[in-house]
C-alpha cells in the first residue's frame, strides 16, 4: 500500500531532514540517493491514481501520475542529480537541507492530484526557495530572500483564495482538472501561476534571487521554481488564449534584459525567463503539438540552465562575482570552466545538437500558422538573441589576452564534474532525442535534424553571431563596463519603498499626535473630576454649594425610597 | 618610456570562423534545399539571415538603451542598496 501512494517528491523532503544531522561526506551521496530514489519510485509505478484519502470532506490524492507529469519529475529528479554531484564542493547543510525541502516540494507538487495539496506542496517548495537564498553567503542574499518571502506570500494567498472559491462548487471540484479563467477562484489560480512562472511585471523575483543565491542555489533555483508554474499552467490553463500575449511578453522582456546585463548570472535567469515564456506561449496555443513542444522546451531548459547556471556558479566561487566586466583573461585562470560556460550558452540558446533545439524545432512548427507568426518569430529570433548574450559576448572577454594573465585557478572537481553532466545529457538529448520525444504526452514522429529545419536555425546563429562580431569590433556595441540594469522591481525597491516609509513616517507622527492629545485631555478630564469629587466631599463645611448639593442628593434619595417602598 | 603595446589575439578569430562556418552552411542548405514557400515571408528561404541580423541588432540596441536608461554605474550587487 506504501508502495502505491508514496509520492516520489516525499524522499527529497525526508532527506532534507536526514542531511541536517549528517556529516559533510555524507550530504552529497544522501541528496544523489534520494534522487535516485524518486527517479525509481517514479519510474515503477503505473500511470493512474491512487487511491484518495478525504479530510474535512476533500479528496486528497497524494500520488496522480500521467505523462504530464512524468516528464516535468524526470526533468527535476535528474537535475537534483547533478546539483547533489555539484554541491560536494562546499559545506553548507542548511542550503544542503533547504535545497532537497525545494526539490521535494516542487516534485510533490507534480505528482499530487488535488489543488488543496498542490497547493500545500508548492508553498513547501517556496518557503524552502526563501531558505535556501538566505543560507546564501552572497552579499544581499537575506533581503533578496525576505522579497522572495513576499512574492511567494502574495502567490500562496492567490493560491488558497482560488482554490478556495473553486471548491465551493463541491468537493469533487478540488482533483486537479481544467479550471475556467473566467470564474474568480480560477482567475485567482492563475494569477498565482503567473507569479510563479514570472509572467512580465512578476518577473523580476527569479533574476533576483538567482544572483544572490550561491552557486549551487542559483543552480537549484533555476531548475525548481518556475518549472512548477509552467506544469501547473500545462494541467490547469491549456489552450488558454490570454497565455499567448503573456508568454510572448516573457520572451521579449527576457531577451532585451539578457542582452543588457553585465550579471551573467542574472542574465541567464532572464534568458530562463525568456525560455519559460516560449513554454507558456505554446500552452497558450493549446494544439497537442504545441502542448508537447511546451513540455518538451520545459524538460530541456531545466537541463541547459542547470548547465549554464553551474559553470556561472564555479566562476562565481573562485572570482567572487559571475560579471561579464571581470571575466577578462578568465579562460587562462579557468579554461575548463570557461568552455563549459560558452557550452551551456550554446545549449541555452538551442544550438544544434543541444535538448533545446529538438524542442525549438517542434515549436516552431507548432506556431507556424499565420495567426501566430509574432510567436513563431519571437522563437525564431531568441535563440540569436541568447546565443549572442550567454555564448558570444562572454567567450570574447574570458578569452582576451591580457598582459597579466590571472594564476590558473579551476574551479573544484565536484563542480566542474555536475556541470559536465548536465552539458552532456544536453547535448546527448539533443544529439538523439528520440527518448524525449517518448516522454511527450503527445504520439510525436519528428526529424528535428531535417535540413528545412537544421539549415535555417544555423542561419540565425550563424549571421546573428557575424553582425554582432561586426558591430563588437567597430565599437558600436557597448563596452562591457561594470554597471546594472534596473528593472521594474528599482520602482518598489526605491521610489515606491521611500514612499511607504514617508507614509508611514507620517502616520507614526498622526498616531503619537493623536496619542498625546488624548493622554493630555485624559489628564484635564480627571484633574476636572478631581476638583468636582473634591468640592463633593466637604461634609462639614459651613457653607457652600457642596454642602447643599449634597443635603438636596440625600433629600431626593430619601423621597424616592417614601414612594417606591 | 615607450608603453607596452596593447595585447592582441584572444578568441576572435575562432569565434569568426565558427560564425562563418555556422552561417554559410546554412544559406548554402537553406537555399539549395528548400523550394519557396512557408506560412509567410519571415520562413522562406534566406529569412534566417535576416532573423539572425535583425537579433544581433536588437541585442546591440537593447543594451545601449538599458545602458542609457536603466543603467547605473558601480560594482555593488544590489538593484537598489538599502532597500528592502
Amino acid at each position: 500500500m506504501l508502495a502505491v501512494t508514496l509520492n516520489p517528491g516525499f524522499v527529497p523532503i525526508l532527506a532534507g531532514l536526514l542531511v541536517l544531522a549528517a556529516p559533510r561526506v555524507a550530504r552529497a551521496p544522501i541528496m544523489a540517493l534520494a534522487a535516485l530514489t524518486a527517479l525509481w519510485l517514479l519510474l515503477d509505478h503505473e500511470f493512474g491514481a491512487a487511491s484518495a484519502m478525504a479530510q474535512m470532506g476533500l479528496p486528497v490524492v497524494l500520488l496522480n501520475l500521467d505523462a504530464l507529469n512524468r516528464i516535468f519529475g524526470i526533468a527535476l529528479l535528474i537535475a537534483l542529480i547533478f546539483v547533489a554531484v555539484y554541491s560536494g564542493a562546499r559545506r553548507n547543510r542548511y542550503e544542503d537541507a533547504a535545497i532537497l525541502m525545494l526539490a521535494g516540494g516542487a516534485v510533490s507538487a507534480l505528482f499530487v492530484g488535488d489543488l488543496v495539496s498542490f497547493v500545500a506542496a508548492a508553498a513547501l517548495a517556496g518557503l524552502s526557495a526563501a531558505w535556501t537564498v538566505f543560507a546564501s553567503p552572497v552579499e544581499g542574499a537575506n533581503r533578496a530572500g525576505v522579497r522572495l518571502l513576499i512574492w511567494h506570500g502574495l502567490e500562496g494567498l492567490l493560491f488558497l483564495v482560488g482554490v478556495a472559491l473553486h471548491i465551493t462548487a463541491g468537493a469533487a471540484s478540488s482533483v486537479f482538472a481544467r479550471l475556467d479563467v473566467t470564474s474568480m477562484g480560477g482567475a485567482c489560480i492563475f494569477a498565482a501561476l503567473l507569479i510563479r512562472v514570472g509572467a512580465p511585471m512578476a518577473h523580476v523575483w527569479l533574476k533576483d534571487v538567482v544572483s544572490h543565491a550561491s552557486a549551487v542555489g542559483g543552480a537549484a533555483l533555476s531548475v525548481f521554481t518556475s518549472m512548477l508554474g509552467v506544469y501547473a499552467l500545462a494541467r490547469l490553463f491549456p489552450a488558454e488564449p490570454l497565455l499567448v500575449p503573456i508568454g510572448a511578453a516573457m520572451i521579449v522582456i527576457g531577451a532585451i534584459y539578457a542582452a543588457a546585463q553585465d550579471d551573467l548570472r542574472r542574465a541567464g535567469a532572464y534568458a530562463l525567463t525568456a525560455q519559460t515564456g516560449v513554454c507558456v506561449a505554446l500552452i497558450g496555443v493549446g494544439s497537442p503539438l504545441a502542448l508537447a513542444a511546451a513540455e518538451g522546451h520545459a524538460f530541456a531548459a531545466v537541463l541547459a540552465f542547470a548547465a549554464l547556471q553551474m559553470a556561472l556558479g564555479a566562476v562565481l566561487v573562485r572570482t567572487g562575482d559571475a560579471r561579464l566586466s571581470g571575466f577578462t583573461g578568465l579562460a587562462r585562470a579557468m579554461p575548463l570552466t570557461t568552455l563549459l560556460m560558452f557550452v551551456g550558452g550554446l545549449a541555452v540558446a538551442g544550438a544544434p545538437g543541444f535538448a533545446l533545439y529538438a524542442t525549438q524545432t517542434v515549436a516552431l512548427e507548432a506556431t507556424a500558422q499565420w495567426e501566430l507568426r509574432g510567436v513563431w518569430l519571437l522563437i525564431a529570433a531568441l535563440s540569436a538573441m541568447l546565443f549572442v548574450s550567454l555564448a558570444l559576448r562572454p567567450a570574447l572577454v574570458a578569452y582576451r589576452v591580457v598582459a597579466k594573465p590571472s594564476a590558473f585557478n579551476e574551479a573544484p572537481f565536484p563542480m566542474m564534474l555536475g556541470t559536465s553532466l548536465a552539458t552532456f545529457l544536453s547535448f546527448a538529448i539533443g544529439l538523439a532525442p528520440r527518448w524525449l520525444y517518448d516522454l511527450m504526452p503527445a504520439e510525436l514522429a519528428f526529424q528535428p535534424f531535417a535540413i528545412d529545419r537544421l539549415a535555417p536555425q544555423l542561419e540565425v546563429l550563424g549571421v546573428a553571431g557575424l553582425a554582432y562580431l561586426a558591430l563588437h569590433y567597430t565599437a558600436l556595441a557597448p563596452k562591457t563596463l561594470p554597471w546594472r540594469t534596473l528593472d521594474i522591481d528599482a520602482l518598489y525597491r526605491g521610489p515606491a519603498a521611500s514612499a511607504g516609509r514617508w507614509a508611514g513616517v507620517l502616520l507614526l507622527r498622526a498616531y503619537g499626535a493623536w496619542q498625546a492629545g488624548a493622554t493630555r485631555s485624559g489628564y484635564a478630564a480627571g484633574r476636572l473630576l478631581g476638583r468636582v469629587a473634591k468640592l463633593c466631599d466637604q461634609p462639614f463645611a459651613p457653607r457652600g454649594v457642596a454642602n447643599a448639593a449634597q443635603l438636596l442628593s440625600i433629600g431626593a434619595i430619601l423621597v424616592i425610597i417614601l414612594v417606591f417602598r | 618610456m615607450s608603453k607596452a603595446p596593447p595585447p592582441r589575439g584572444g578568441i576572435a578569430g575562432l569565434v569568426i570562423l565558427f560564425c562563418f562556418t555556422l552561417a554559410a552552411l546554412g544559406l548554402a542548405f537553406d537555399f539549395t534545399t528548400r523550394g519557396p514557400g512557408g506560412f509567410w515571408v519571415g520562413a522562406q528561404p534566406g529569412a534566417g539571415a535576416a532573423i539572425g541580423l535583425g537579433a544581433a541588432v536588437v541585442c546591440v540596441i537593447a543594451a545601449r538603451l538599458a545602458q542609457m536608461l536603466f543603467g547605473r554605474g558601480g560594482e555593488e550587487g544590489d538593484d537598489v542598496s538599502g532597500h528592502p
